[in-house]
């Protein structure tokens, strides 16, 4: 992109956003439904949250046009993950009209026919990106994956183990997540879920905590039963195991974070179980310590994982404290590779705490679980 | 008059340059025959009437200029409004649809505003109802110890006293069976002063040493 102004759009975007990022996403939505309507059955009816989400995706966009290195990976997975909407190569040049006409409309005087090319141009290198990716995908794997409900466990509350059944093998790592669309019962609304169990089976749990007013754990808790449809989209994230390091593991989940840890530990398990692993596990009230059977039957039978359960504010008969701090109290990690997933103040606590204790950032993988 | 005399046919839909050369190089042949001075008359009238033929097609032309000029300007205003006026629908369509997904989302998120506010309510009955619960259950195995205690307590009580009853009822069994004892060999003593044979009788009976 060396012979676009990057500046030029920073600045131009920046004055753009002035007039308040969910205006401009509304009028971009707008724009781009009045000028090819098929596209309004692709989002849910409500917006408000898909118009966050298209301003963080722009601004990520803009803010990194001159780097490369990091642009490019974003915008294939972005690519790539667009295909469970239905998006095809069509779609493209709509959403480039809209976007220009969104960006004239709110520069008003401002705009410039320079300003014109270089939108332009910089957008037909976002969605070459974007399309190359997606394409490429295309040649090995659907856009989504059909599944079923196959059980239900509601173990307090607003937790529950759902697992779900697919026709074929979703080929995710061990650790990373899969966008789940409840298809039936809350069609267009994708959010991330962490596979509980290892890869390769057609049968896997995940660990549904009931956020209030989120649209999709409120169905999965409440709703959601035996034969219930849903699409997975491709797997993401980076909390996998590394392969070429034997050091021991150290896994640190708060609340619904459990789930990707339990999948790494059948991951450690099927490569032998040749790496000593403990877990800790933390939730803030007794009840949710929601999994406590399945963690006491993981401990009895891998004599290489120890497993500790906390609670950090109620009363009960094991340890008490936040899961990190009783991590560090317990011992020396500093040789260890750690996993901490939870919610993004239990991961930023865990963290601060690890890295004080002699932790190398770097040594420390991390991923937090979506608060809608 | 050798030019000019054919240009007005040159001219013909020409628009713009009716007056042609022909009427500004023209010369005029002097007049001939006796006391003639000037030019020739025939000439000069033939020039005449080609110019204001001229003229008239001119005239006729600016104003055919003029009906198209305006036709032209009232076709562009049209056009211009043509344009503005799509651009007007898309940006009005694109505003109705805004305020109509507006209206949407405030009830959309209105409709997961009250189910957060129940859920959360509910959450906060579950843990209050649970920590109750435990509470009572916490309370009930308190009374209930309190209770064993008591009635061990009674049972140790009942125990000791009737020990004390029996021992009680054992030393005055003895003691009155010794004062009755002691009171039949008096009475056996006394009587038998004055009779041998009550006496007899009286001995027959073991005393209370002897019979344990």
């Amino acid at each position: 992109m060396a012979d676009l102004d990057a500046d030029a759009l920073k600045s131009n975007f920046a004055a753009v956003a002035a007039h308040g990022g969910d205006n401009v996403a509304l009028f971009f939505y707008s724009y781009l439904f009045v000028r090819n309507p098929d596209t309004r059955t692709m989002f849910p009816p409500g917006m408000m949250r898909q118009r966050d989400r298209l301003v963080g995706a722009l601004g990520q966009i803009v803010s990194n046009v001159d780097k490369v290195d990091e642009l490019v990976p974003f915008l294939q997975d972005l690519g790539r993950d667009h295909r469970k909407f239905g998006a095809i190569a069509g779609h493209y040049p709509a959403v480039g009209t809209a976007l220009i006409a969104t960006l004239k409309f709110f520069s008003a005087d401002a705009w410039t026919p320079k300003l014109q090319e270089d939108w332009a141009a910089a957008y037909g290198i976002v969605s070459d990106t974007m399309q190359a990716a997606a394409e490429e995908d295309a040649q090995s794997r659907p856009p989504y994956w059909e599944g079923e409900i196959v059980a239900v466990e509601r173990r307090t509350i607003d937790i529950a183990v759902v697992r779900i059944r697919t026709d074929e093998p979703v080929p995710y790592e061990a650790g990373q997540s899969l966008s789940l669309e409840v298809s039936d019962l809350r069609p267009r609304e994708w959010r991330w879920y962490s596979p509980g169990t290892g890869p390769g089976g057609t049968e896997f749990e995940v660990h549904v905590r009931l956020i209030n007013g989120g649209p999709v754990s409120t169905i999965l808790v409440t709703r959601a039963k035996v034969g219930t449809k849903v699409r997975l989209g491709p797997p993401v994230g980076r909390l996998t195991l590394d392969r070429d390091s034997d050091r021991p593991l150290l896994l640190i989940a708060g609340s619904t974070g459990l789930a990707p840890m339990k999948a790494l530990i059948d991951q450690v398990a099927a490569d032998g179980g040749r790496r000593p692993t403990h877990l800790y596990f933390g939730a803030r009230t007794a009840r949710e310590v929601y999994d406590r059977d399945a963690l006491e039957a993981l401990d009895r039978r891998h004599d290489w994982l120890t497993v500790v359960s906390a609670v950090s504010d109620d009363e009960w008969d094991g340890r008490v404290g936040l899961i990190g701090e009783v991590a560090v109290s317990d011992g020396d990690w500093t040789e260890h590779d750690v996993y901490v997933c939870g919610s993004p103040a239990m991961v930023e606590a865990t963290i601060k705490i690890l890295v004080s204790s002699g932790v190398l950032e770097e040594r420390v993988r991390f991923d937090e679980f979506g608060q809608s | 008059m050798t030019t000019g005399i054919d240009g007005n046919q040159r001219n013909n839909g020409r628009a713009g340059a009716p007056l042609d050369a022909s009427t500004r190089t023209v010369s005029f042949g002097h007049a001939t025959g006796f006391g003639t001075k000037g030019y020739n008359e025939e000439e000069v009238d033939t020039y005449v009437s080609l110019t204001n033929r001229q003229v008239e097609e001119v005239t006729r032309q600016n104003a055919e200029l003029a009906d198209r000029i305006r036709q032209l300007e009232a076709d562009n205003a049209d056009l211009n409004g043509r344009v503005r006026s799509e651009e007007d629908i898309i940006n009005q369509s694109v505003s109705i649809l805004s305020t109509a997904q507006q209206t949407a989302d405030a009830t959309v998120s209105q409709a997961d505003e009250y189910s957060g506010k129940v859920m959360s309510e509910a959450r906060t009955l579950y843990d209050d109802s649970a920590r109750q619960a435990r509470d009572m259950v916490a309370e009930a195995r308190r009374v209930a110890e309190e209770v064993t205690e008591q009635t061990s307590a009674t049972r140790d009580e009942v125990e000791r006293q009737t020990v004390y009853l029996r021992t009680l009822l054992d030393s005055s069994k003895v003691q009155l069976t010794s004062f009755l004892d002691g009171l039949l060999h008096h009475v056996a003593a006394e009587f038998g002063k004055s009779s041998v044979r009550a006496s007899e009788i009286a001995a027959q009976f073991p005393s209370w040493e002897d019979r344990r």
